[in-house]
């Protein structure tokens, strides 16, 4: 047994099309597994009888089914929809900027997107269709931004990440700022800041959903393109790629996806860094396979996370984004160190 | 078939850095830019690859200037092999489908007559063996033939190279030679910058000499060499002797 792991793990990622399937299907069962253990566990200690009971019946006064319509179904698809929103964008950023280091949280478009949705809530309250567009305008701005300064200044990579941190820290000072100031209007702030699900609706994840659509949509559309792109600019504008068009189009795709995230989900961190690198080692870093499989395993990372936020402390929860930390570090700091002999990036 | 007519490149506006530089490339001919360190070459090679754009001058391929290609057709029409290139993480194999990139639909699927050009390409090249390596564990010279098979696989009329044989060793330098000495045999038109005195004399139709940005002289290597201009350019003296040529420095 031991033996036959070692040898799996050796053989990812794998070269064919064949392996590559499988890797997919691995993903989209575990996404599955995910789903069913976030609709089954939570803050409420129901046995899976009466979840399935419940479900039979339908009776919209039973509180076991009120439960699991309004409180879980709509919290394991908002937690599915910014796992897997958050690592395709932390991917295309990725691309686009060539650095292994980028992601979504790293320079700052998260705390873009979060800034201007507070912002639209405190300038407009009550105004709450208003949130997806304006977290998503905050992290356009932010990408473009920062994209800006690594064209402009031909900033290294390392310095590139510098800035992106520098920008990212105004912006959240922007976020402090305002729930200083207007607390009245910003409930639940803290919340926010760390990202979480507790008081998601339906709806707020519904107004987000078509930035989402279209977001993941235009990345798997980019994907080959992507792929070219990493040959160097050279060589891609030699085989007739547009590259400043496909930059584009990957930022915008990577801020539908962040912004929309963090419209309902608050500032998640960690995800987009942390899921693409897995995937890497899964699959390769071929676009058109990544790009798919990091929407399938961020899914089902942060719903994972977010079933054991609702189960650890039960009935009490514990924030998403500390369980996030607390597994994926040192999980990351693994990969990290196992790098040496099959490097990302050179 | 390449025209270039009075091209003026440069970085900064009032700062050129190739200056009125006019020549022709003909079809299925192989000619070759030599000049010091910092001549404009390469800035004259990017140029012509359309990496660059002109500050004056034009420049045209089959009659029709460059700059009304749209960038797929380009690119059907012309590959460039930039000297400094990045080595991604990827298999031989895909780095030279890579190469039919510009005849690509919108869903960017490789249809039959696509693989059978890789193939094709990875055959001349001797590459088709590595298919499935990894394209880091690759030395440099095998390295540099897979990305001759990228561009081959590009199937363009006109292919440009920078300094290609930098870091090879010797005998895949004349093996690269050699291979671009066959395509043109097959009708291809090659612009390339060489540092190697003795290859681009021996393996060119045609010699642009350059010098601090502008041309020169052009012409077959015979008549390059006995023109006195190496001298002049590279400070160097040039012997011609019945049975061949030799450098010295003074």
């Amino acid at each position: 047994m031991p033996i036959l792991r070692k040898s799996c793990i050796r053989s990812l990622p794998p070269k064919s099309a064949k392996g590559k399937v499988a890797v997919l299907i691995g993903l989209t069962g575990l996404l599955l597994l995910s789903v069913l253990l976030s609709l089954r566990f939570g803050s409420q200690n129901y046995t899976a009888l009466q979840l399935l009971q419940a479900l039979r019946s339908a009776e919209p006064t039973d509180p076991v089914w009120r439960i699991l319509i309004h409180v879980r179904f709509p919290r394991t698809l908002a937690a599915l929809a910014a796992g897997s929103a958050l690592a395709v964008a932390g991917a295309l950023i990725q691309s686009v900027l060539n650095n292994a280091m980028a992601s979504p949280n790293v320079i700052g478009v998260n705390a873009g997107a979060g800034f201007f949705a507070m912002l639209a809530v405190t300038l407009a309250p009550g105004a709450g269709g208003l949130l997806p567009a304006a977290s998503f305008f905050g992290a356009l701005c932010t990408a473009l931004f920062v994209y800006a300064l690594a064209m402009k200044a031909g900033l290294s990579r390392t310095t590139l990440i510098l800035a992106g941190i520098a920008v990212s820290s105004v912006l959240t000072a922007g976020v402090n700022t305002l729930t200083l100031l207007y607390p009245d209007d910003v409930i639940g702030a803290t919340g926010f800041m760390l990202g979480g699900f507790s008081g998601v609706t339906l709806s707020s994840v519904g107004g987000a959903a078509a930035y989402l659509l279209v977001g993941f949509l235009l990345a798997l559309f980019l994907a080959a393109d992507l792929n070219v792109l990493q040959l160097g600019e050279e060589s891609a504008q030699s085989l007739g790629l547009h590259l400043a068009r496909t930059r584009f189009l990957a930022i915008l795709a990577a801020a539908l996806l962040a912004g929309a995230a963090v419209s309902f989900a608050g500032l998640l961190s960690f995800v987009g860094l942390l899921v693409p690198h897995m995937v890497r080692r899964l699959m390769g870093n071929d676009n058109r396979w990544l790009l798919p499989a990091c929407l399938l395993l961020g899914g089902a990372f942060v719903l994972l996370c977010d079933v054991l936020a609702r189960v650890l402390f039960a009935p009490f929860e514990f924030p998403v984004g500390i369980v996030m930390s607390l597994l994926g570090g040192p999980f990351f700091l693994v990969l990290l160190l196992r790098r040496k002999r099959s490097r990302v990036y050179d | 078939m390449i025209e270039i007519s009075n091209v003026t490149v440069g970085y900064l506006p009032g700062n050129p850095i190739l200056q009125d530089v006019s020549f022709s490339v003909p079809q299925g001919s192989m000619t070759t830019l030599i000049g010091p360190n910092g001549c404009g070459k390469t800035t004259l090679l990017r140029a012509a690859a359309r990496q660059l754009p002109l500050q004056a001058g034009e420049i045209r391929m089959d009659g029709r200037l460059i700059g009304e290609y749209s960038r797929k057709a380009f690119a059907r029409m012309a590959s460039f092999l930039p000297q400094v290139r990045v080595v991604p993480a990827i298999s031989v194999r895909g780095l030279v489908e890579h190469g039919r990139f510009p005849y690509l639909g919108l869903s960017r699927q490789l249809r039959a007559a696509d693989r059978d050009a890789v193939r094709e390409a990875m055959e001349i090249t001797g590459v088709y063996d590595w298919a499935d390596r990894d394209l880091r564990a690759l030395s440099g010279g095998e390295r540099q033939r897979v990305y001759m098979a990228m561009a081959l696989a590009q199937d363009t009329q006109v292919i440009f190279l920078d300094e290609p044989t930098t870091y090879l060793d010797l005998r895949h330098q004349f093996e690269l030679l050699e291979m671009l000495q066959m395509l043109k045999h097959r009708g291809k038109t090659i612009l390339f910058v060489l540092h190697d005195l003795a290859h681009a004399l021996r393996y060119s139709d045609r010699i642009v000499l350059m010098q601090a940005g502008r041309l020169v002289e052009h012409g077959t290597p015979q008549a390059i060499l006995r023109s006195g201009k190496l001298d002049e350019v590279f400070g160097i003296r040039t012997h011609v002797a019945a049975d061949g040529y030799w450098f010295t420095l003074h």
